[in-house]
């Protein structure tokens, strides 16, 4: 615990190290940089709760792939399941339904139902037409962000105008709020929560998840012990598809409070990125989400004060990524533990 | 041209599978290769014609060292290897097949001159070859046809052949031998790896014997053909008498009557037996004797076990247990409590402290080295097969093992039957293929004798002799 | 000129930077490999060629650049691949998302600066043939590489040894060792051709089709394109016409962008679905369920996918 602890400090100290390096090639300060970043992201309450609020987004999209991961699955279909995600929650907000108090709650199962029906259709064209999960999702994503632009422009324009800005607001009742006067992000923050403890007991308690992750370790195996593992690759994009879709609805609910094309903001992507790193670790995805988050957050300051281009956040991320698993495959970071444990233990 | 082995050896993990082999093929011979399955053969050919790299020892061609662990170098030094598999591509075309890798054929393809080629020796070995249609529809036997036509075009001066001719009528197979003669006369190598004592009779000059990774002798041909099969089987062809008292003939009274439809591999559709017999599958490597035990296990198989007239085993009471341990029957990378908890589990929510004791007693039980947190990929061989053992619900009414103690040391092999045989009262049937006669013989009931993916004799083991099944596996 | 003529010479010039996209992945793919980072790629290169033609002042300079960055990343994703056995695609997405940032990042200083621009070139008697002449043979020499490149590497890949070995080392890398082709090597050097092309098409992007920088200059134009060589079936031909295809659909949607609002917005995603519909067909008609497909239709949309398409190779012993 305490060892492995250690070599993710070394492994990331060597990353931050590598992103250091890009950002000194391209010629900014990459200490300047990283204290702009924390400054911009934990600055103030307000910082704070919006750097928690992208965050909790993130990590539901982590813990989605962290899901399909484990069965063995790429689910790159991730950002439409987020995207239909935003549109149940939508059809919730323009009903009835939107104008009641738990207007919320039902908004968020919505988008769960809707993204789970994606990541059905995923797993359907994979198990009964052999469709690689990576393309079929590529494809899902587009024609979903198609459909969204269609809404938008089409049957749920704004009372006259047609534009790409988006649906009209949703009514107040169907906002999911800050805490109290703050814009503190708590109701999210809650539901990310329980998602968590929801999958950290599925992963680690029950049949189900001993199931999934074996299927995803070796299919060959998993047929000697009488898994069938169609069935649970339909479970593994149902369980993603719906933590998806609730993160669509936040971000639709919460953060836009309406229906615009690209809601989900390529954090889907992200959260492949983050699931890349993290592997089956929930933990590594709620830091490394609060990470992200704060760089992506903090990056607007980036943009004020030193005139930097908002594209920065994704260059340190993907940076980092790729240097944390080179780093993990060339085996540097065990090397230099048992260097230092070695040092270590010549002094005792 | 002249090929010199001097002290290959070469290892896979603990495996020795070739151990300082040295031996010479001289000019214009066609020279054998035999011995029992992980004797070494596929091993050493591999590492003439460049695929695996030896840990040391050297091969010289006419004198000239050859660099070796390259396919280039091989090619270079025209070496072309017919092996049991075609190395082929399935969605090519059959011309598209013939030329990928070749040296000789032009920038831009021609196809009108290699439909020639083709068509010219499929005339000569009355073969028929379609060049236009794709590799995957043709049989495997017109692949290796289209493999050797390649690689007399493109002038292989040694020509090794892998178990070839199994793809070949008995009048093919004449004409191949008779060109096979002709080319040695000319003065090119010819190697033929079979297990058909009687092929190898009719054209080989030379015979090398392999056994355990070792060379045990160079003979020149021919020699007795009994001689031969007692040589290539080694210790198991000593005629033993202790066998292990079988368990169905002293029980044979009072136990229940069970059927195996087996329509697929042989003409009989049914074979009678005991309930708690243990049959074993003889049978060498390839000869369909692990497909056969695979064809029991599915949703719906392709062979059944009728417990009566009407009701077969039914899929959940089956166990299968698959010779790649590691690869096909085991999670590499989960601890063996979580391969516990998978096959015992039965509720929805998993109390891990119950299963870490039933983890705790298993471990004893089957004396495995490792603790309940230890991954699958860390156990040796012979744990692996324990935790394999371990994992065998008591609900299993037909047992299939696939290859049980293959890459086991004595010691395991010995435990995994000590435990098997304490089990089979409680089974209905346990089947189970060996390449290894001997323990076909110590173990099982009825024997099941398989060649070229058919069965070609059935019998108890005291009505069936070991040099009776020694020459049908073989194919004689 | 007539208007038909006028709209097919947009269209044609339109669908260069795809051919060469499509046509260049397509050789990856063909070799066994996938590179992902097309999105990443295309842009990185447009803007490439765009900086290095302004610096410079010529515009082959700028082309050759953009090829041979092109080539490098498809090289850096096989070696990171080979070296450390990361997962091909992982490396395509990571490096599809630095790519496309970092080409928004540097592109910065080139937004909306007038772009130099190709002269046209035409084939001296080939442009004299009715119709055919000038929308094919009377443009820049960029649209006219991307008409001769379609023949051509259709040509390559399945008429001539070094297109069949390729094509076998994609298929069966075992076999293709075995036979003594060196795996890794042709896996390097096809990717970097790939590449090249790929890089040649962000090139022409920017040179030909929409002059100069702007953010995201390009985008979505790799994920359409990786689209389309599954629609092709990973044959170049068939990959053209899918790419001309939705140049005609684009053209359309320009001339009816005023009756129908957002039609264009929707358009760049029908290669989308109909990707997804060409894996649902090659999939069935491989499969026995394809057999009531006419004769003629089912050798249409049969392809076969290289079998060892993403797969990490590791020579055993």
């Amino acid at each position: 615990m305490y060892k492995s602890l250690l070599q993710n400090f070394i492994t990331t100290i060597l990353a931050v190290f590598s992103v250091s390096l890009v950002l000194f090639i391209l010629q900014v300060s990459p200490l300047e940089i990283y204290n702009n970043l924390f400054d911009g992201s934990f600055g103030n309450l307000d910082k704070i709760s919006r750097t928690l609020l992208i965050a909790t987004v993130m990590a539901l999209a982590g813990f989605a792939l962290i899901i399909t991961f484990s069965a063995g699955l790429w689910n790159i279909g991730i950002e439409g399941q987020m995207l239909f995600g935003a549109i149940g929650a939508t059809f919730i907000a323009r009903t009835i339904l939107g104008e009641l108090f738990f207007a919320p709650v039902i908004i968020i199962i919505f988008g769960g139902i809707f993204g789970s029906l994606l990541g059905l259709l995923s797993a359907f064209l994979k198990i009964r037409f052999n469709v690689h999960e990576i393309f079929g999702g590529l494809g899902i994503n587009f024609v979903a962000s198609g459909l969204i632009v269609y809404l938008v422009i089409g049957p749920w324009k704004r009372e006259g105008i047609a534009s790409t800005g988006g649906t009209d607001l949703f009514p107040a009742a169907s906002w999911i709020n800050g805490f109290g006067e703050s814009n503190f992000p708590v109701y999210p923050i809650v539901i990310a929560i329980f998602i968590f403890l929801l999958l950290f007991t599925l992963l680690s308690r029950t049949s189900l998840g001993l199931r999934l992750i074996a299927t995803g370790a070796n299919t060959d195996a998993a047929d000697k012990f009488k898994i069938d593992a169609g069935k649970f690759i339909i479970y593994a994009f149902i369980f993603a598809g719906a933590i998806g879709g609730i993160a669509g609805s936040i971000q639709a609910s919460s953060i836009h409070h309406k229906l615009v094309p690209g809601i989900a903001g390529g954090y889907g992507f992200l959260g492949i990125l983050i699931a890349l790193i993290a592997g089956r670790n929930l933990f590594t995805v709620v830091i490394i989400s609060l990470v992200f988050a704060s760089i992506m957050v903090g990056g607007v300051q980036l943009q004020l004060r030193l005139g930097l281009d908002s594209s920065f956040p994704y260059i340190i991320e993907s940076v980092f990524v790729m240097a944390w698993l080179i780093i993990k495959a060339s085996k540097v970071d065990a090397k230099l533990l048992r260097f230092i444990i070695k040092k270590e233990g010549n002094f005792e | 041209m002249k090929i010199e082995f001097k002290n290959i050896s070469k290892s896979f993990g603990k495996v020795q599978a070739n151990s300082k082999i040295s031996f010479t093929i001289s000019t214009g011979s066609i020279h054998a290769i035999i011995g029992e399955n992980g004797a070494g053969k596929s091993t050493l050919i591999k590492i003439l014609s460049g695929q695996i790299l030896p840990d040391e020892g050297s091969i010289k061609l006419n004198n000239k060292k050859m660099i070796l662990g390259s396919t280039q170098e091989a090619n270079k030094k025209r070496i072309g290897i017919l092996g049991q598999d075609p190395l082929d591509f399935s969605n090519f075309t059959v011309l598209e097949s013939f030329l990928a890798g070749g040296n000789k054929s032009s920038v831009i393809v021609s196809k009108s001159k290699i439909e020639k080629i083709i068509s010219e020796f499929s005339k000569k070995f009355d073969w028929e070859i379609d060049v236009n249609s794709l590799i995957k529809d043709l049989s495997v036997g017109q692949r290796q046809q289209l493999e050797l036509i390649r690689l007399l075009y493109l002038g292989a001066k040694i020509i090794i052949l892998d178990e070839p001719t199994s793809g070949f009528s008995l009048d093919q197979k004449k004409k191949v031998f008779d060109n096979l003669r002709e080319l040695a006369a000319k003065g090119y190598s010819v190697i033929l790896v079979s297990h058909k004592i009687e092929e190898i009779l009719e054209i080989c000059t030379k015979v090398t014997i392999l056994q355990n990774g070792s060379v045990l002798q160079t003979l020149d041909l021919p020699v007795d053909p009994k001689l031969l099969i007692k040589k290539m089987f080694g210790k198991s062809s000593e005629i033993t008498n202790n066998l292990t008292p079988s368990f169905i003939m002293n029980n044979n009274n009072n136990a229940k009557n069970l059927s195996l439809e087996i329509k697929e591999f042989s003409s009989e559709e049914k074979i009678k037996l005991a309930e708690g017999t243990i049959i074993g599958v003889a049978g060498l490597q390839g000869s369909g004797s692990d497909k056969f035990i695979k064809s029991f296990y599915s949703y719906s198989p392709q062979s059944k076990v009728y417990s009566d007239e009407i009701t077969s085993v039914e899929y959940s009471n089956i166990t299968y247990v698959a010779s790649d341990r590691l690869e096909k029957g085991l999670f590499p990378d989960m601890t063996i409590k979580e391969h516990i908890a998978l096959m015992y589990n039965s509720k929805s929510l998993i109390n891990w402290s119950n299963t870490l004791e039933l983890t705790k007693n298993l471990i004893n039980t089957y004396g495995i080295v490792g603790n309940p947190e230890t991954l699958a990929k860390n156990l040796s061989g012979g744990n692996q097969q324990r935790l394999m053992l371990a994992l065998i619900k008591e609900n299993t009414k037909l047992l299939l093992l696939e290859q049980p103690t293959r890459g086991l040391d004595i010691g395991s092999a010995k435990f995994v039957w000590e435990n098997l045989f304490q089990t089979r009262s409680k089974k209905n049937l346990i089947i189970f293929s060996s390449v290894d006669l001997d323990e076909i013989y110590d173990y099982s009931d009825y024997i099941i004798c398989f060649y070229d993916n058919k069965i070609v004799s059935t019998g108890y083991k005291n009505v069936l002799s070991k040099s009776i099944v020694m020459e049908k596996i073989s194919g004689n | 000129m007539s208007s038909l003529e006028l709209t097919f010479i947009t269209i044609v010039s339109m669908s260069a930077p795809l051919i060469f996209a499509v046509i260049g992945e397509t050789i990856t793919e063909r070799v066994g490999i996938v590179n992902l980072s097309l999105e990443g790629t295309l842009l990185i290169t447009a803007l490439a060629s765009f900086a290095v033609t302004i610096w410079t002042d010529s515009l082959y300079l700028g082309i050759i650049s953009a090829g041979l960055i092109g080539g490098l990343i498809a090289f850096l994703i096989v070696l990171i691949n080979f070296r450390f056995y990361i997962n091909q695609i992982a490396v395509g997405f990571i490096f599809t998302i630095f790519l496309w940032k970092l080409s928004s990042y540097l592109g910065g200083d080139f937004v909306r600066i007038p772009g130099p621009y190709l002269d046209e070139i035409s084939v001296p008697i080939l442009k004299e043939i009715p119709f055919l002449g000038p929308v094919f043979f009377d443009n820049n020499i960029l649209v006219l590489s991307s008409i001769i490149l379609i023949p051509l590497s259709w040509f390559f890949l399945f008429r001539t040894k070094f297109g069949v070995n390729l094509r076998a080392v994609g298929e069966n890398p075992s076999a293709a060792d075995a036979r003594g082709l060196d795996v890794m090597k042709y896996r390097f050097i096809y990717s970097f051709v790939g590449g090249v092309l790929i890089g040649i098409g962000g090139a022409t992007f920017s040179l030909e089709v929409k002059y100069g920088w702007s953010e995201g200059h390009t985008l979505n134009y790799g994920w359409i394109a990786l689209a389309i060589v599954i629609f092709g079936g990973w044959n170049p031909v068939r990959g053209s016409v899918g790419v001309y295809g939705f140049g005609i659909l684009q053209v359309l949607s320009l001339k009816l962008q005023s009756l129908t609002i957002g039609f264009s917005q929707i358009l760049p995603l029908i290669p989308f679905p109909l990707m997804i519909l060409t894996l649902v067909l090659i999939q069935s008609a491989n499969k026995n369920e394809g057999r009531w497909f006419p004769k003629p239709i089912r050798l249409l949309i049969l392809g076969n996918q290289p079998q060892s398409l993403g797969i990490t190779y590791k020579k055993d012993s």
